[in-house]
């Protein structure tokens, strides 16, 4: 079975079980008035005369609105990833079909990614549709550099994939994913300043920070959509993202098949 | 007798799944921790590099306490939130590994195996809350007042409308068929008319109003009364009296709904589909 042949076969599966539950597409147009209305209130709790004065001084403007929305939009694609990634092992394993796909001659990486690739296309749709009811509840605007922040974003997304090879090793060996992909994704969402400029954490976490490349992507689009001041020139961060697609793949791919070889060997694809 | 044998061997069943994969032990540990530093941290962006900001929230909420102040709205919204996902989901996870019709066609009250799922759930709750207020303590290094017999009043009269809105969403989740978006709605709700991370107050006045519905928010705040802000039970006792109150509108409720879905399903013979 090609490569191509079997990325589509998946594609097409997770496309049946999306349309299968329609009530998730409508969560996507209440999630964002759930996830950024605590951060909304309790910014305004903070503004005096509609801007937060704090605020600006950490990122060159007072729009925290269109900051959050950006972080979770780019969080959107975090979490994509890692639990189509993480958690479609897992589903398979609890559905008992982990085992005979994988008995399959298909590739690997190709089940995942074909999964993947589906659930991308769902959440730029769900991503546009938080932009509209974010714009209509928030006030929420960006500028014209779209196609420059989505250069960016995919470059980052490319890179994320590699990351998300090593999570779907650790739910192989650890045979649940739930607490690894909540913890991961909700960690480096954090610490990428997802809800905040990094400055404001610890110099010790902004060490980490810096060293993620998520948080080049999110400073980035922020920078280019809102104007607000990066923290550092945009080309540097393009750099860092693009570097991060190799260290990301050869890592994650290298891990990923280590465990999967493992787990043929020992024989515990089955069992969970 | 009989339904309490069935509510002992679900919880037996259940924390003996729940040892197998022993990563919510991570959860545990790591989840009290983590969840509220996302709030702090903003609300530390928002009061600026030299925190002059932090006055005028300080001046909205009442305390000088502002990390207490998130972190109480967090704890409970995690308490509220693992009960969703664990209670309000246990039909649905039944359904999916295929036992749910079998179990369902053993001549015991169907409400028993509810309650019994729902001992889980408060195990993980009081754990999460224990050992989110030892980190709270030893790490963020917050001051909490009043003693562990008001600290169990206000975690109680939390319980029956955490379980009355789990059992509406469990028996939601039966006939609709979908665990993500029920749960996301319900502590969505929660998360944005509650105030976990602000005075309700700030929100417009329809807000507010459908905010008093909601037992939580009475919940919230007298937690925040005693456990931040040194009040007595005394003090706080019209918060109590509305939050239990109300938790017990909804508990009533809940069964209610889970009996009409059982018997729609049963009739429906949908039990086995997902």
């Amino acid at each position: 079975m090609s490569f191509f042949n079997v990325i589509k076969a998946r594609f097409m599966i997770s496309m049946k079980m999306y349309f299968r539950y329609p009530v998730n597409v409508l969560m996507t147009l209440f999630e964002p008035l759930m996830w950024l209305s605590p951060f909304y209130f309790m910014g305004k709790a903070f503004s005096v005369n509609g801007s937060i004065e704090g605020f600006e001084k950490y990122t060159g403007n007072s729009d925290y609105i269109g900051f959050m929305v950006l972080g979770f939009m780019v969080s959107a694609y975090v979490s994509m990833i890692f639990w189509s990634v993480g958690f479609s092992l897992k589903d398979e394993m609890r559905q008992g079909v982990l085992e005979s796909n994988w008995s399959s001659p298909a590739n690997r990486i190709a089940l995942l990614l074909g999964r993947t690739l589906f659930q991308f296309l769902a959440t730029t749709f769900e991503v546009i549709l938080i932009g509209i009811v974010c714009h209509f509840a928030f006030g929420f605007t960006v500028n014209k550099n779209i196609l420059k922040a989505i250069a960016f974003l995919l470059t980052g997304i490319i890179g994320l994939f590699g990351l998300g090879l090593l999570i779907a090793s650790l739910v192989l060996i650890a045979k649940e994913a739930g607490p690894i992909v909540d913890i991961t994704n909700s960690t480096l969402n954090a610490l990428s300043g997802m809800a905040f400029p990094i400055k404001v954490m610890p110099r010790g976490f902004v060490f980490i920070a810096l060293i993620l490349p998520m948080t080049y992507v999110n400073d980035s689009i922020r920078a280019l959509l809102l104007g607000q001041t990066p923290l550092m020139p945009l080309g540097k961060e393009f750099l860092i993202i693009t570097i991060s697609i190799f260290i990301f793949w050869i890592f994650g791919g290298y891990t990923f098949s280590k465990v999967e070889r493992k787990c043929k060997r020992v024989g515990i694809l089955g069992t969970h | 007798m009989q339904s309490l044998r069935v509510i002992f061997a679900v919880a037996k069943k259940d924390i003996a799944t729940l040892f197998r994969y022993p990563t919510w032990f991570i959860s545990v540990i790591i989840w009290p921790l983590i969840f509220p530093l996302l709030y702090i941290l903003t609300s530390f962006a928002y009061a600026g590099p030299d925190r002059r900001g932090l006055t005028v929230f300080q001046r909205v909420a009442g305390t000088e306490n502002i990390m207490g102040y998130i972190i109480i709205g967090t704890m409970v919204w995690m308490a509220v939130n693992i009960t969703m996902w664990n209670y309000g989901g246990y039909l649905r996870e039944e359904q999916l590994r295929g036992t749910l019709e079998s179990n369902w066609l053993c001549p015991v009250n169907k409400f028993s195996i509810l309650l019994g799922a729902g001992i889980l759930s408060m195990v993980l709750s009081i754990m999460f809350s224990l050992v989110g207020i030892i980190e709270y303590r030893l790490i963020y290094g917050i001051k909490f007042t009043g003693n562990l017999f008001e600290w169990i009043i206000v975690f109680l009269i939390l319980f029956p409308g955490v379980y009355g809105l789990g059992m509406i969403f469990a028996s939601l989740i039966l006939w609709a068929k979908e665990v993500n978006a029920a749960v996301n709605v319900a502590r969505g709700i929660m998360m944005i008319l509650c105030g976990i991370t602000y005075p309700i107050y700030i929100m417009p006045n329809w807000m507010q109003f459908l905010a008093k519905f909601l037992p939580f928010t009475f919940g919230i705040q007298a937690a925040r009364d005693i456990l931040i802000m040194d009040k007595t039970l005394v003090e706080t006792v019209y918060n109590l009296i509305l939050c239990l109150g109300e938790g017990v509108i909804f508990l009533v409720l809940g069964m209610f709904i889970f009996k009409s879905v059982e018997k729609r399903v049963k009739i429906s013979g949908s039990l086995e589909r997902f």
